[in-house]
């Protein structure tokens, strides 16, 4: 063992693919697979004394059930852990690790996510993926990932972060760069907290905020993600909106919301958020928000109407600059 | 050929100067943590362009756990140069035993009379290895038209890439280069 011998809890929730020795592709879709899974990367035992828990496998729906279950996973190891990596779909990573800073505020343990390139055990469809990935990178990625990830979750950091390639990324500022293969995430504003090198440099002068610790155990509430192109018409009546806490819609910056459309957020009588991330016109019975990520303001508004939370007046949850999310 | 020398005993540390110094006299660049100019340190290099890990010192510190970990992933060679009488690290030794990495992990006990020949041994081992013969190197050529017209012509009629055609010429020459055949032998004496 290292010779700090710090406790690490890796849960695994999907993103777990790896090439073997062979070159098949290994997942974890239960239980059973960890410990094959694990043998392929034994160097991780120097690093740290780690446990891996299962949460979801690797062809789950990743969503706010998974999310409430790591959730729950990780309140209940808190106290025994260093840190926690959380390995989970590259598909949802951002979402993911957003859900995790909102629910488990102030954490003072560190919790960095990491991911596959690939996600999903089928192999055909992705066939040409893998190979191109195998020859260029010599894998998919996660062993380096991985150690990358331990390396950090025994190190302080404000709140949830991405580690991927050689970035590690606050989770309020990640966002997806497909045109990078190394780094398929990127900071939004180019500000990262680390990179990898010949080690890892996390920045020396990030804030900390210094109150208690909230943790919220309650799942995200399920709300409509729309995106308005102006001109076409919204057509869908307050009856198929009966399942949803919430509407989150994507708007145009300069141009005001048609006011057929106006008239329908009025009558919907549901908390309706509009957002873009320059700025957004004001419409009445909607919260605006902008500057901010997009995944930031959609999983924030989940978390703002789930139950635990909803005490606390929506609009001035969304307006407030909970953990330095708005970008200035 | 690039390796990163890391050792955690940083005052009067003759055996890393003596290390860093046989690997440059037979050309190898090398980067180091002991090395305090910006050059060699953490800019403008990352760990995977680098051949291989060395390792010098009584015992594993976490940076050093971090750094073999990083390396064995991408499936380079380490070499840990522990000082005769030192006890290898219990993690250590479970990575040298496991079927695995064991070929890729060269824990070497020294002294001062075999130092330079664990370092020279090491270098052989990288130079034959598989990441050696990885075609990861990218180069820039400008040829004339004339030349450009004849490797069209020589690509099209053996229905193979220009870039594997032109490998395999460089490797044939290679080959029947006797002269470089002798450098070769003599490389790490």
């Amino acid at each position: 063992m290292a010779k700090n011998n710090k406790k690490i809890f890796l849960i695994l929730a999907g993103g777990t693919g790896i090439l073997n020795e062979r070159g098949y592709l290994l997942s974890v879709q239960s239980k059973d697979d960890i410990e094959d899974w694990l043998a392929q990367m034994p160097e991780l035992n120097i690093l740290a004394d780690i446990e891996p828990i299962f949460v979801s496998g690797e062809d789950d729906i990743l969503g706010s059930d998974i999310w409430h279950k790591i959730v729950a996973v990780i309140s209940d190891k808190a106290t025994e852990a260093d840190g926690f990596v959380v390995v989970s779909k590259i598909d949802q990573l951002i979402n993911t690790s957003l859900a995790l800073t909102f629910t488990l505020q102030n954490l003072k343990q560190t919790i960095v996510l990491t991911s596959s390139q690939v996600s999903g055990t089928s192999f055909i469809d992705k066939k040409e993926i893998i190979g191109g990935l195998k020859n260029k990178y010599g894998g998919l990625g996660l062993r380096s990932n991985i150690i990358n990830a331990i390396q950090i979750a025994g190190q302080p950091l404000p709140f949830p972060a991405i580690i991927f390639g050689t970035r590690l990324i606050p989770a309020t500022k990640a966002i997806m760069d497909l045109s990078n293969n190394t780094n398929i995430f990127s900071s939004i504003d180019n500000d990262y907290w680390g990179k990898v090198d010949f080690g890892i440099n996390v920045k020396s002068n990030l804030s900390y905020s210094k109150q208690k610790t909230k943790i919220y155990t309650d799942r995200l509430a399920d709300i409509l993600i729309l995106e308005d192109i102006p001109g076409v018409p919204w057509s869908f009546d307050k009856k198929a909106l009966a399942t949803y806490r919430g509407i989150f819609i994507t708007i145009n910056p300069y141009q005001p919301l048609e006011k057929s459309k106006q008239e329908q957020i009025a009558k919907w009588k549901l908390p309706t958020i509009l957002y873009n991330y320059q700025l957004t016109s004001p419409v009445k019975g909607a919260v605006n928000i902008s500057h901010c990520t997009k995944n930031t303001a959609i999983i924030k508004a989940m978390w703002a109407l789930s139950s635990k939370v909803k005490d606390n007046k929506f609009e001035d949850l969304m307006a407030r600059n909970i953990l330095g999310e708005f970008l200035e | 050929m690039k390796i990163y020398f890391y050792s955690n005993q940083y005052l009067n540390n003759k055996d890393a100067r003596d290390i860093i110094t046989h690997f440059k006299k037979i050309g190898v660049e090398v980067s180091s943590n002991l090395d305090s100019t910006k050059a060699t340190g953490t800019e403008g290099m990352s760990l995977d362009k680098v051949d291989a890990l060395v390792f010098q010192g009584e015992k594993l510190d976490t940076k050093a756990s971090y750094l073999i970990a990083l390396v064995l992933a991408q499936n380079k060679e380490v070499l840990c140069l522990l000082p005769h009488g030192a006890k290898p690290d219990s993690s250590l030794q479970d990575l040298g035993t496991d079927s695995k990495l064991a070929k890729k992990i060269h824990i070497e006990l020294y002294d001062q009379e075999n130092l330079k020949e664990k370092v020279l041994a090491f270098l052989k081992i990288i130079d034959s290895g598989d990441i050696r013969n990885l075609f990861s190197i990218k180069y820039t050529l400008r040829l004339s038209g004339k030349i450009a017209d004849y490797l069209n012509w020589k690509a099209d009629r053996q229905n193979i890439k220009k870039a594997d055609w032109l490998r395999d010429q460089i490797q044939q020459i290679m080959q029947e280069d006797e002269q470089y055949s002798e450098f070769i032998k003599n490389k790490f004496q």
